[in-house]
């Protein structure tokens, strides 16, 4: 059925968090991060993939909400799915949750150009990666 | 959202093999794996009722009291990981769990750790009783998980805590602030680096130096640990680990580690290193170098606990 998939869990450190008692902003991309290597991967673009195909994403566009504050010890968990497509881009949609309490802590949009790894520059998407984009896609409206 | 095939089975890490989690030996070092199941670890005390705001409401925790630990395959740059944990049994105050890290990917199981914990007071360090909310929300949760792996013992001597002759230094440092968590305890991502750090060490003094081995084209592995725990180690304490080989066999080294607190002499924990090594093109295991084989059975630390 498509939907979000579980992309990334894991927890706060007390050395990721800054002056004001909180979670850097850095980390929260960090996740990202990690989600975008599980999506991808279920989208096909798994490291054997990379390494034979060179192939990848590179980021190129990224909105993001900061709803609740993390403080270190926290326990969290993204979800991500794809929300748009077009010939050379995927647009993700990745939602971080306490999993503690369950609040919505931060959530980001971002769009990715496919690209050749060797050419450097994005290239239209491949063959083995669309069939694979319908389980992972959700409609916009329910992503807001 | 969660693929778990038992109830009492709780989530834990999912992500990324990071690129800079990567050592020499092009596999994720075993501090990385150290880290994610720190992660599954907190989740699990969750599911147990310490959450997070708990904790840190009432500074006090489970903490590790042994750890054994085994890498079944070796993961590299940019795999998935996810993983799960479960409470086998709760015995008095100690409880016993497991976490296991797979490979998404493989869906192979790559890293596994059986616990013993107890309820500490995370400022002192005192080992305190299992609260009566936590010994029910475990209750719920304990079951023998017989579909699930459980290593056999370890198949050789166990490095006990205490200064035995032959051991050398394999690494002298600080604790740092960015190595510890939110109570000053050194968390054990870094602990487990420290005694992999040491490896090299023990290695040189066998006679198998880092050029050697890049000469023959082996790489090293640590396939099996056993670790106890028995202070919490704080912020800016001296920390020197002592280590040496404990034993051989046709196709393993095994190494014996005690970290001590400088400033008191004592011996915060220690550890057991079964390894291996391997053939870095094949990534297969290869009879144990000859150097080892050199060294006088009475300088093995087994032979002092025989």
């Amino acid at each position: 059925m498509p939907g979000y998939l579980e992309s990334y869990r894991g927890c706060v450190l007390a050395r990721e968090c800054d002056i004001m008692g909180h979670m850097n902003i850095q980390f929260y991309t960090a996740c990202i991060g990690h989600a975008t290597t599980t999506i991808a991967g279920a989208a096909g673009l798994t490291p054997d993939v990379i390494q034979t195909h060179k192939r990848g994403f590179a980021a190129v566009e990224q909105t993001s909400k900061y709803y609740a504050e993390l403080l270190a010890d926290d326990i969290i968990h993204m979800e991500s799915a794809i929300v748009a497509s077009s010939t050379k881009t995927l647009t993700f949609h990745h939602r971080l949750f306490n999993s503690a309490s369950g609040v919505l802590s931060f959530e980001a949009t971002m769009t990715s150009a496919y690209m050749d790894l060797e050419k450097r520059k994005a290239i239209p998407l491949d063959h083995f990666i669309l069939p694979n984009l319908k389980n992972l896609q959700v409609d916009p409206e329910t992503a807001q | 959202m969660s693929d778990l095939l038992s109830p009492k089975l709780i989530p834990g890490f999912r992500g990324a093999v990071e690129t800079w989690e990567c050592d020499q030996m092009l596999h994720m070092n075993v501090q990385f794996y150290m880290s994610k199941a720190s992660a599954s670890f907190a989740h699990l005390q969750n599911a147990l009722g310490l959450t997070p705001a708990r904790i840190r409401k009432e500074k006090k925790a489970l903490a590790f009291q042994s750890l054994r630990i085994q890498y079944k395959s070796e993961m590299r740059m940019g795999e998935s990981m996810h993983g799960f944990s479960g409470i086998r049994s709760v015995s008095g105050d100690i409880v016993t769990g497991f976490i296991h890290l797979f490979d998404s990917r493989k869906n192979v199981l790559s890293g596994v750790y059986e616990f013993t914990a107890r309820y500490t007071d995370l400022l002192s360090g005192e080992k305190l009783s299992l609260p009566a909310h936590v010994r029910d929300r475990a209750a719920a949760f304990v079951d023998e998980h017989s579909d699930q792996y459980l290593p056999a013992p370890m198949k050789c001597m166990i490095m006990p805590a205490t200064h035995l002759d032959h051991m050398f230094e394999t690494s002298r440092s600080a604790v740092d602030v960015w190595e510890c968590d939110a109570y000053s305890n050194m968390e054990m991502q870094p602990i487990v680096g420290r005694f992999s750090d040491a490896a090299g060490h023990v290695m040189g003094r066998v006679g198998m130096t880092r050029e050697m081995q890049k000469e023959r084209n082996l790489g090293s592995a640590a396939l099996d640990y056993y670790t106890e725990f028995h202070s919490p180690v704080k912020v800016a304490t001296s920390l020197i680990l002592k280590s040496a080989l404990l034993d051989r066999k046709p196709k393993n080294f095994i190494f014996g580690h005690i970290m001590i607190n400088a400033d008191t002499n004592k011996i915060v924990s220690n550890t057991t290193v079964l390894g291996c090594y391997f053939d870095m093109t094949a990534r297969k295991s290869v009879p144990l170098p000859l150097e080892y084989m050199s060294i006088p059975e009475e300088q093995l630390l087994r032979f002092q606990l025989a």
